[in-house]
């Protein structure tokens, strides 16, 4: 099989957004109370990640402190942004922000600079500034890249303004990104279960035939009477493909999974183990989770009472071997 | 400052606490934690929300009542910072009590108001009832001063406990019934420093851990924990030494269990029932084995791999147990520590 080469993944977005936390989270098993401690980003910080097997990303966390940002739309502009696949631009809220982002798209419209605090207003509009610039070089250098935003730290927002502060950041985001294509916006928090959504699909457009994968997984699912059936990838649990039979009432639930799993995979790391398989049931459902192929976990939920839970295990089994195969037979895809 | 009309905040805080369950009384000075420790364990608060805490300024004991299972029965007054109440009010209060957690900050060097605030009420509260159950927090034992290594821990615990029992004594309290735990919100010390005062109160602990030790010989297990899942307090173990991983491994099993079948269970129904049970294997050969062994009570098994192979014959076992603890709620003994009037 030939050796890829590695994705140039851009990790922007102003100091203190928290870019490197939900690096480290994600890729690096911190958690999330650890990040207090992390200090500021210098220059970039180039790390090559393994997921699954054979991808390689290789993530830049470009530090955002302002005269870092200057030099990469200046003299480093194209040593940043060419070449690259994904870009993730991060804004990261903060109390004042927020404020200013909740009367700008209160009913009345704003009453004109003077009203509002300078300084924060400042603040508030260089990530907007920073923003337009990036998607500037971005079009220019790596005009095909696929961009994510994420308007960061959601939790310290309070839960009934989060919508309104999101459209408003999502609307001004897709206006001042100007014809980039492919803008895809998430609302995220280290502190809970948005982080592993946003990054589920950032990884996804990177892993190539993912619909095959989807295909499969879609059969096993019937053949093995699950209500849905869903594949992590072993060592982050982002979800890489799933299939459900049933509609299902939290449109959250596998990146819960993710956040839960994960969690317990790190209270294992502190006695030097880590879970092969967890299964949990209660009168009405079984969820079993278990190790997969080299490179992934899956999970099925079975609510069907007659299908007797060695029978799941048996076709789990039988599927292990079969996405072996499915794997080798692709000829640049993921080793799974 | 003036003595309040009142110690209680209302007339419901004050029937709990003059019914016959136990009380656990919080005091401490201001920011010291108090409040966040009831949130996080008993109203799942994560503890980075804990931040936008108000202080209570109504100088009364918010009292709230915890009664999730048979085992699990008492009520816990969250006293206001620095609270000594005066002698009208002293004897209402500490003659209920039975334990007394005070709380301090760890990260408050060089303790002195700490200290004088602890001795004050510990010295008090022993005049009017001896048979308090004083438990001392060391409250923010993390951050950056503690994160690094053990050594500052035990330094700021040995300096707290000396200091402290050192004005007990002066105070003329020879022999005071005063424990020490270090805990943090951020990790599970608080938990487990909970579940010990919990513990202390539950008169059907030493049958507990006997029931337990037999299921856990008979069995060949590791460990066996009882847990509460609503608060994850363990309420009794077998008398071998508790791994501190081991027990989060347990403690971080039933979030599992419980946000799984949050996930999944059914909509209407409770999502802890009869059937609620997880396996989990773990590549050093242990599994982890979590039984409903009644309302809102799981038993928690850590076993060798081989001796799971019949596991009819440990849920028979668990059966038996499960057999045993309806007689012990059934006959529970008399509390020890309520004081006689
Ligand atoms: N409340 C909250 N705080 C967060 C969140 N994510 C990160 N933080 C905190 O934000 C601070 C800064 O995080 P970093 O990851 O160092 O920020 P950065 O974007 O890498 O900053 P530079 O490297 O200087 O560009 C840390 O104290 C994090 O704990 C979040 O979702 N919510
Ligand atoms: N670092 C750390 N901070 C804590 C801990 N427990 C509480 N705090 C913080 O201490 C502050 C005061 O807590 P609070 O419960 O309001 O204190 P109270 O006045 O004693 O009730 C809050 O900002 C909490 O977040 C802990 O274990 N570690
Ligand atoms: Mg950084």
């Amino acid at each position: 099989m030939a050796q890829p080469s590695p994705k140039k993944v851009l990790l922007m977005g102003r100091a203190g957004a928290g870019k490197t936390s939900m690096r480290s989270i994600i890729f690096a098993n911190y958690l999330a109370r650890e990040t207090k401690r992390f200090t500021y980003t210098n220059h970039v910080e180039q790390s090559h990640l393994r997921f699954l097997g054979n991808l390689i990303l290789s993530l830049w966390d470009c530090g955002g402190q302002d005269t870092f940002m200057e030099n990469y739309f200046e003299s480093q502009r194209e040593h940043i942004f060419r070449n690259c696949e994904v870009l993730i631009y991060v804004i990261g809220l903060s109390p004042a922000t927020i404020d200013i982002a909740l009367k700008s798209s209160g009913g009345n419209e704003p009453s004109g600079a003077q009203s509002k605090p300078p300084a924060t207003t400042k603040e508030f509009e260089k990530d907007f500034v920073y923003w337009k610039q990036t998607a500037e070089s971005i079009r220019q250098f790596s005009p095909f890249a696929t961009v994510f935003c994420l308007v960061h730290k959601m939790d310290l927002v309070k839960e009934q303004d989060r919508e309104r502060v999101f459209a408003f950041y999502d609307g001004e985001l897709r206006r001042l990104g100007g014809d980039l294509r492919r803008i895809q916006t998430f609302a995220t928090s280290i502190w809970d279960e948005t982080l592993f959504k946003a990054w589920s699909d950032i990884v996804n457009c990177l892993i190539p035939y993912v619909n095959v994968l989807n295909a499969h997984l879609k059969h096993f699912c019937s053949v093995a009477q699950a209500d849905e059936v869903v594949l992590f990838e072993k060592s982050t649990f982002l979800v890489i493909a799933s299939a459900s039979d049933e509609h299902h009432k939290d449109p959250h639930r596998f990146e819960k999974i993710s956040n839960i799993a994960k969690q317990f995979k790190l209270t294992c790391g502190k006695s030097q183990a880590n879970f092969t398989t967890l299964t949990v049931q209660n009168s009405f459902f079984r969820a079993f989770i278990d190790k997969f192929t080299d490179n992934t976990y899956i999970m099925a939920i079975i609510t069907n009472k007659e299908v007797p839970s060695a029978a799941v295990l048996i076709n789990i089994d039988l599927a292990r071997s079969h996405f072996d195969r499915i794997a080798a037979s692709m000829p640049s895809g993921p080793t799974l | 400052m003036a003595a309040p009309e009142r110690i209680f905040a209302d007339d419901e805080s004050r029937e709990i606490w003059l019914d016959d369950t136990p009380k656990i009384l919080m005091v401490g000075l201001p920011k010291a934690g108090k409040t966040s420790i009831i949130r996080v364990i008993f109203h799942k608060t994560s503890p980075y929300e804990t931040f936008e805490l108000a202080p209570n300024r109504s100088f009364t004991i918010d009292v709230q009542r915890v009664a999730t299972n048979n085992l699990i029965r008492f009520a816990i007054g969250d006293a206001p910072s620095g609270l000594i109440p005066d002698e009208s009010q002293e004897k209402l209060v500490y003659s209920k009590t039975s334990a007394l957690i005070v709380v301090i900050s760890a990260q408050n060097e060089p303790y002195q108001a700490e200290i004088k605030h602890a001795t004050e009420v510990i010295t008090r509260a022993w005049n009017v009832n001896k048979n308090i159950n004083f438990e001392v927090f060391i409250h923010k034992v993390d951050g950056d001063v503690f994160a690094s290594s053990d050594g500052a821990k035990i330094d700021c615990q040995r300096e707290i406990h000396t200091n402290l029992m050192e004005h007990l004594y002066e105070r003329g309290l020879k022999e005071p019934n005063v424990t020490f735990n270090a805990t943090s919100i951020y990790d599970h010390t608080v938990f487990e420093a909970f579940s010990r005062v919990v513990q202390r109160l539950i008169p059907q602990i030493p049958t507990l851990e006997q029931l337990l030790d037999l299921l856990v010989t008979t069995c060949r297990m590791e460990k066996a924990f009882l847990f509460d899942v609503v608060s994850k307090l363990f309420i009794a173990t077998d008398t071998s030494s508790v791994d501190a991983h081991v027990y989060e491994l347990c403690s971080d099993m039933i979030d599992v269990v419980i946000d799984v079948s949050c996930i999944y269970g059914s909509m209407s129904d409770s999502q802890y029932d009869a059937q609620s049970n997880c396996v989990i294997n773990l590549d050093n050969n242990i599994l982890l084995y979590l039984r409903e062994v009644d309302r809102f009570l799981a038993l928690v098994c850590v076993v060798r791999e081989e001796y799971f192979d019949r596991q009819h014959m440990l849920d028979y076992n668990i059966n038996v147990f499960k057999d045993a603890l309806l007689n012990v709620f059934k006959y529970p003994p008399k509390r020890p520590n309520a004081l006689t009037p």
